[in-house]
């Protein structure tokens, strides 16, 4: 048992995702998201990726995942608020990439 | 197909060995052509590898038994934000079956996270309040 697992993480400065089920599927999607936040840094064009935009991705992601027959047993929440038009966003994934 | 089950070895990448459930066993190996391929191009992701005495090169996806699992997140959508709340504890037994309500401890999908909100209104329960002392996340986004 495990009494300090942080299961949410903010993504950028307006996502956050929380995320339940398999702790280190977890911890491999979080490396993922990491590395999308920093090339999209990298661009340097001072904008950032929307809630609606990460929760496309991990959905794409969990999908191609479920579809090798190697899912990644999560199920995540994305919310955020979007920056264009400031309405706020929630979405659910789950382990098949249903959305 | 009987003496498949029993030669192959499942590892994660935490060392830890368990047996392959039959049924991921028939769906690798009614794939087992298509990804056969793709078993050297992602082996970077891989997570568990097996090695069939037979395919010799042929590596078998699955990941099926989920180890340290976590429970439901709770998160609402309100008129200026979001709030997202999840607890701290990760579990290995699938033992917070039963705080939660939930199907499975591995996966939610609303209607546990809906029994959750009916059931703030029993915060007196003993379970919950067992729960709650591992409640430390509470953020929230809020639009500027």
């Amino acid at each position: 048992m495990f009494k300090h697992l942080q299961r949410l993480q903010p993504v950028n400065d307006r996502t956050l995702i929380g995320a339940s089920g398999e702790y280190s599927d977890l911890q491999y999607i979080q490396k993922l998201l990491e590395n999308l936040t920093t090339t999209d840094f990298a661009h340097a064009d001072g904008s950032q990726l929307q809630p609606v935009e990460i929760h496309s991705y991990l959905s794409r992601i969990l999908y191609n995942r479920r579809s090798k027959v190697n899912p990644l047993w999560n199920v995540i929440l994305t919310g955020g608020i979007d920056q264009t038009t400031g309405q706020p966003f929630l979405g659910l994934v789950d382990l098949y990439g249903q959305s | 197909m009987t003496g498949f089950r029993e030669a192959q070895i499942n590892e994660d990448e935490r060392g830890r060995t368990t047996s392959v459930k039959p049924r991921c066993v028939q769906a690798c190996v009614i794939l087992r052509l298509s990804h056969y391929q793709c078993a050297h191009t992602v082996s970077l992701t891989t997570r568990i590898c097996c090695v069939l005495s037979i395919f010799t090169s042929f590596k078998l996806f699955n990941n099926s038994s989920p180890i340290v699992t976590g429970t439901s997140v709770l998160a609402l959508k309100y008129k200026d934000g979001i709030m997202m709340m999840a607890d701290t504890l990760g579990e290995c037994n699938c033992l917070l079956y039963e705080f939660f309500l939930s199907n499975s401890c591995a996966t939610i999908n609303l209607i546990p996270v809906c029994r959750l909100l009916s059931s703030l209104n029993i915060i007196h329960c003993d379970r919950f309040i067992r729960l709650t002392r591992y409640v430390q996340t509470f953020t929230a986004i809020t639009a500027c």
